[in-house]
C-alpha cells in the first residue's frame, strides 16, 4: 500500500473533521446544552487520534488524547460545557490544526519551539478540566437577571458514597460480527481491579424468532473497585468504542453524573435505578436525590435568536450524507481538457460538413455539435462546488474579529447552495476576507454609537450568493454606518484625484475607494487599512474577470456587490483578425464595433472621436508586430475595462463564438497584453487578449497625450 | 460445534459438544428453538462445551425464553468449565438455576 496516498487521505479527512469539530465548538457556544455537538466533537477528536496513530503521528495522538478525556467528561454529563471551555476547545483545535499540517509536510507559522510551549500551556488547562472530579459542576452560562432559580433540594453537589468506578457499556449491535466481545473486555478490567458487581442486562433480546444469532443484544453495569485512573479504563473499551455506548462514573461522582445515566440508558430511570441500587453504585437515599425535580433550566434570555433569524452556524451536510465520489482534481482538469479538444474537434468536423453540403451529414453534425456542447457543461458542472463552504467558514472568523473589536456582530448566510467553478471558489476567499473584516471593523459602528442612533446593539453581517443571467453575484453587506461621501471626497481631493469644486456624482465617488492606498479610516487598525486595500481586492476580482460595486447609504449600511463569471475554463469571445492571426476579445468586455473610415486610417490617429468622447486607440498590428499588410477597410472593436475605455484596431470582425480556454505555458506567462489562448475550428491558434491591461495602457498613454497637448491649443479634425 | 439429539417419549436429549461461538450460534440455535417446540422436556448436556463466548451465552439465553413463552420445560445442565465460568463473569447464575430448585418456597 502507498504510505504516501495513505498520509494524504488522513491529512484531507483530518481536516474536514477539524472543520466539523469548529462547527460543533462554535453550535456548543451558543447552546451549551447541546448534545449532539458535543457527540460530534469527541467523535471528531476521537478519529483524529485514532487514525494518527495509525501513522506514529505520536505528538497528534498525546494532545489529542488530553482533549478526548475532558470531552469525554463533558459527554457524561461530568461537566458544562461554559465559555471558558469551548473556548479552550477552539485553541485546541487550532492547535490541532498545526499539527496536521506539520505533518503535511507544510511550512508553519511557528516552529517547533513555540509548539511545544502552547502545547504544555493547553496541556494544563485541559488537566484542570478532567481532574475536577470531587469539585462541583460550573454554574450554568449566561443566567440573565429573570432566570428561574433552583428549585431542587440539591445543586448538584453532593457526591455518591461509592468508592467504585461504575462502568456501563452498550454495546453496539455488530460488535460481535466485527470480531469484538464484551466478555474479554470485562475479563481484562478484571485484571487490573476488581469487578465488585456485573448486571447483564438481557432487556434488549428479541423473541427467539426475530434474534439475530449473530448480533449484540446485552448490556452490562459494572460497579469496578481499581486505583487504575480513566485513562487506564477508557484503554480497556478503544477497540468497541466507536460503536457503544459508554459510560464510566468515577467513585465518589457528583450526584449529576448519575442523573446523565439514567437520562441516557435506554432501559429508563426505574430499571437502570433499581439495578443502581442492587449493584451498590447508588444508596436508596441517593437514587431518590437522582430521580428528584432537577434544578430547572434557567431561561437564557438575551441569547435567544432576533427575529426568527438562526443564531446556530447553518448545518452544512458534511462528507457521508451525500452520494458523492473523491476525484482527483488533476483528474478532473484533464477530462476538461480533453472534452475542451473533444468541442473543438467536433466545430471543425462540422465546419467541413458544412462545406460539403451534405444534408444528412449536416443534421448528423448538428446534433454531435449538441450533445458535445451538453458533455462540455455537465463536464464544467463537475468542478462546481457550492459557495456555502466558504461562506460557512466566515463564520469563525466573524467570532473571533467581534471579540477582537469588542463588538457585537452577527454573520447571516443566504445563497449558499448557489454553485461555481472550483478555482473561482479559491481565488474568491481572500478578497472577500478583507470585505468582510473591513465591514466589521469600519462598517459597524461601536456598540455606544449603534444604541444613539437607535439600531440595535448587534451588528448584522450578511454574505448573500445568486445566478444573475450567466454570472455568480456575492454580496457583502452590513447594517453600519455607511460610507461617509464628505470624507471620500475630501481624502480624493487631497490626493489630487479630483479637482476642487469639480462635480462628482456618488457613484464615481464611491469608486474613488477602490483608488491604491485609499482609506478614510481615522486610525489604521491591525486589520484593514494596512495597504491591502480595496483597489487590490479590486484588481483581484477583475483578473478573475469579475467586476465589484458599491452601495451605500449613510447611518444605514453598506453593500459591495461582486459579479464573477460562473467558470474560467470557458470564454464567451469575439473573434478578430489581423493579418492571418486571430484573436479572441472577452465578449462582456465588448462594447461596440465600427468601421474605420479609410481616410481616417491615412492619417494614423490615437484617437477617435466616438459621438463626444474621446477613444485612445489601440493598432494591435502595431502592438503585437504583426507583419502582414493592413487592409483595405479596418475595423474598430471599442472595449471597456476597469471605467476606461479604447479601440482596437483590427482588420476584420470574425463574430462571436464560445471557446475553452487554454493557459499559456510557463514560458509565456510575462507576456504582457495575452492571457490565454484557443484553438479554432481550422486548427489554427487564437491567441486571447488581455483587455484590462490593453485598456489601461491606452489610457495612461492618452493622459500623457493630452497633458502635453494642453500646453498646445487642440486642432479640431477636419 | 457437535450437536447431538435424542428423542423418546416427548423429550429431547441435545448435547453440546465443541466452541458454542458466534461461529456455530446460528446452527444452535435452530436446533434449541426447533426442539423446544416439538418437546414439552428438553435437557441439554453441556458437559462438552470446551469454549463460549457473547453469542453463544445470547444462544442460551433465547432458549430460556423461549421454552418459558412455550411453557416447554428446559433445563441446562452439566455446566462445563467454560460455561461455569462466563456465567460467572457475567453473574447469571440465577437464570441456570435447574427449573425443580426454582418452585421451591423461601
Amino acid at each position: 500500500m502507498n504510505l504516501e496516498l495513505a498520509l494524504q487521505t488522513f491529512i484531507t479527512e483530518s481536516r474536514e473533521l477539524l472543520l466539523s469539530m469548529e462547527d460543533a465548538l462554535l453550535q456548543l457556544e451558543q447552546d451549551p446544552q447541546d448534545a449532539d455537538a458535543i457527540g460530534a466533537t469527541f467523535r471528531a477528536i476521537h478519529t483524529i487520534k485514532g487514525s494518527a496513530g495509525l501513522f506514529g503521528l505520536d505528538e497528534i495522538v498525546h494532545f489529542a488524547h488530553g482533549v478526548e478525556t475532558v470531552l469525554d467528561r463533558a459527554r457524561a454529563g461530568e461537566i458544562v460545557v461554559d465559555g471558558a471551555l469551548s473556548a479552550l476547545m477552539l485553541e485546541c483545535r487550532d492547535h490541532i490544526d498545526e499539527l496536521v499540517s506539520e505533518a503535511a509536510g507544510e511550512a508553519s507559522g511557528d516552529d517547533g519551539a513555540a509548539r511545544a510551549v502552547r502545547a504544555e500551556r493547553l496541556g494544563e488547562r485541559l488537566q484542570r478540566y478532567s481532574h475536577s472530579g470531587e469539585a462541583a459542576p460550573k454554574a450554568l452560562p449566561a443566567v440573565a437577571a429573570g432566570g428561574e432559580p433552583r428549585n431542587a433540594p440539591d445543586d448538584g453537589v453532593s457526591t455518591v458514597a461509592s468508592e467504585c468506578w461504575h462502568v456501563s457499556l452498550r454495546p453496539g449491535p455488530e460488535t460481535l460480527q466485527n470480531g469484538m466481545d464484551p466478555a474479554p473486555i470485562l475479563r481484562y478490567l478484571g485484571s487490573f481491579g476488581e469487578l465488585v458487581h456485573v448486571t447483564t442486562l438481557c432487556d434488549g433480546l428479541p423473541a427467539g424468532d426475530d434474534m439475530d444469532p449473530e448480533r449484540c443484544y446485552l448490556g452490562f453495569e459494572v460497579e469496578f473497585r481499581s486505583n487504575a485512573d480513566r485513562q487506564t479504563i477508557e484503554g480497556a473499551f478503544e477497540f468497541v468504542r466507536d460503536d457503544c455506548l459508554l459510560h464510566i462514573v468515577p467513585p465518589r461522582a457528583p450526584i449529576d453524573a448519575y442523573r446523565a445515566l439514567l437520562d441516557d440508558l435506554p432501559e429508563g430511570q426505574a430499571r437502570i435505578g433499581e439495578i443502581l441500587v442492587a449493584g451498590g453504585a447508588l444508596g436508596a437515599d441517593e437514587l431518590e436525590l437522582a430521580l428528584a425535580a432537577r434544578p430547572a433550566l434557567p431561561d437564557i434570555i438575551d441569547a435567544k435568536p432576533q427575529a426568527g433569524e438562526a443564531r446556530k452556524p447553518s448545518k452544512i451536510r458534511r462528507g457521508g450524507e451525500r452520494h458523492s465520489v473523491r476525484v482527483d482534481a488533476d483528474k478532473l482538469g484533464e477530462l476538461i481538457d480533453q472534452v475542451g479538444e473533444l468541442v473543438i474537434a467536433s466545430a471543425s468536423a462540422a465546419l467541413m460538413a458544412r462545406r460539403a453540403d451534405d444534408g444528412a451529414l449536416s443534421e448528423a453534425m448538428s446534433l454531435m455539435g449538441r450533445l458535445v456542447e451538453e458533455i462540455r457543461d455537465r463536464t464544467l458542472s463537475l468542478r462546481m462546488v457550492e459557495i456555502g463552504e466558504t461562506f460557512h467558514r466566515f463564520h469563525r472568523v466573524v467570532r473571533d474579529v467581534s471579540r477582537e473589536l469588542g463588538k457585537d456582530i452577527e454573520l447571516v448566510v443566504r445563497g449558499e447552495e448557489t454553485e461555481l467553478d472550483k478555482t473561482v471558489v479559491e481565488k474568491i476567499n481572500d478578497p472577500l476576507l478583507h470585505l468582510v473584516r473591513n465591514a466589521m471593523d469600519h462598517g459597524i459602528e461601536a456598540t455606544e454609537l449603534r444604541l444613539a442612533r437607535g439600531k440595535a446593539a448587534r451588528g448584522r453581517l450578511s454574505l448573500n450568493a445568486y445566478h444573475e443571467s450567466g454570472s455568480i453575484v456575492i454580496e457583502v453587506s452590513d447594517d453600519g454606518g455607511g460610507l461617509n461621501r464628505e470624507r471620500i471626497l475630501a481624502k480624493a481631493q487631497e490626493r489630487g484625484l479630483v479637482a476642487a469644486g469639480q462635480n462628482v456624482s456618488e457613484a464615481e465617488i464611491f469608486k474613488l475607494i477602490f483608488e491604491p492606498g485609499f482609506s478614510t479610516a481615522a486610525q489604521v487598525s491591525n486589520l484593514s487599512g494596512r495597504g491591502v486595500g480595496m483597489d487590490v481586492v479590486k484588481r483581484n476580482i477583475e483578473a478573475l474577470r469579475g467586476s465589484i460595486e458599491l452601495e451605500s447609504r449613510e447611518e444605514a449600511g453598506t453593500t459591495i456587490r461582486i459579479r464573477l463569471p460562473l467558470t474560467l475554463a470557458i470564454i464567451d469571445g469575439f473573434l478578430v483578425e489581423v493579418g492571418t492571426s486571430s484573436f479572441v476579445v472577452p465578449l462582456d468586455m465588448v462594447q461596440e464595433c465600427l468601421e474605420l473610415a479609410r481616410d481616417e486610417a491615412r492619417a494614423p490617429r490615437t484617437y477617435l472621436d466616438l459621438r463626444g468622447e474621446v477613444l485612445p486607440l489601440v493598432r494591435l498590428r502595431e502592438l503585437l508586430s504583426v507583419s502582414a499588410p493592413p487592409t483595405v477597410r479596418e475595423n474598430v472593436v471599442v472595449v471597456h475595462s476597469g471605467g476606461c475605455k479604447a479601440g482596437l484596431v483590427v482588420d476584420r470582425l470574425l463574430g462571436e463564438f464560445q471557446t475553452v480556454i487554454k493557459p499559456l505555458g510557463q514560458l509565456f506567462r510575462h507576456l504582457k497584453g495575452i492571457s490565454g489562448s484557443t484553438i479554432l475550428g481550422s486548427g489554427d491558434v487564437a491567441l486571447i487578449l488581455d483587455v484590462q491591461s490593453l485598456v489601461q495602457q491606452a489610457a495612461q498613454r492618452e493622459t500623457v497625450t493630452v497633458r502635453a497637448a494642453e500646453r498646445m491649443p487642440l486642432r479640431e479634425p477636419a | 460445534m457437535d450437536i447431538s439429539v435424542e428423542e423418546a417419549s416427548g423429550t429431547c436429549s441435545l448435547a453440546l459438544a465443541g466452541e458454542l461461538t458466534i461461529h456455530h450460534s446460528a446452527a444452535v440455535k435452530e436446533r434449541l428453538l426447533a426442539s423446544i417446540r416439538a418437546c414439552a422436556r428438553v435437557d441439554v448436556d453441556l458437559s462438552s462445551v470446551t469454549d463460549i463466548d457473547t453469542a453463544g451465552m445470547q444462544v442460551l439465553l433465547i432458549a430460556k425464553r423461549e421454552a418459558e413463552a412455550s411453557g416447554a420445560r428446559l433445563q441446562l445442565g452439566g455446566l462445563s468449565a467454560a460455561v461455569l465460568d462466563l456465567v460467572g463473569l457475567f453473574n447469571l447464575a440465577d437464570q441456570f438455576v435447574p427449573p425443580v430448585a426454582q418452585g421451591v418456597q423461601p
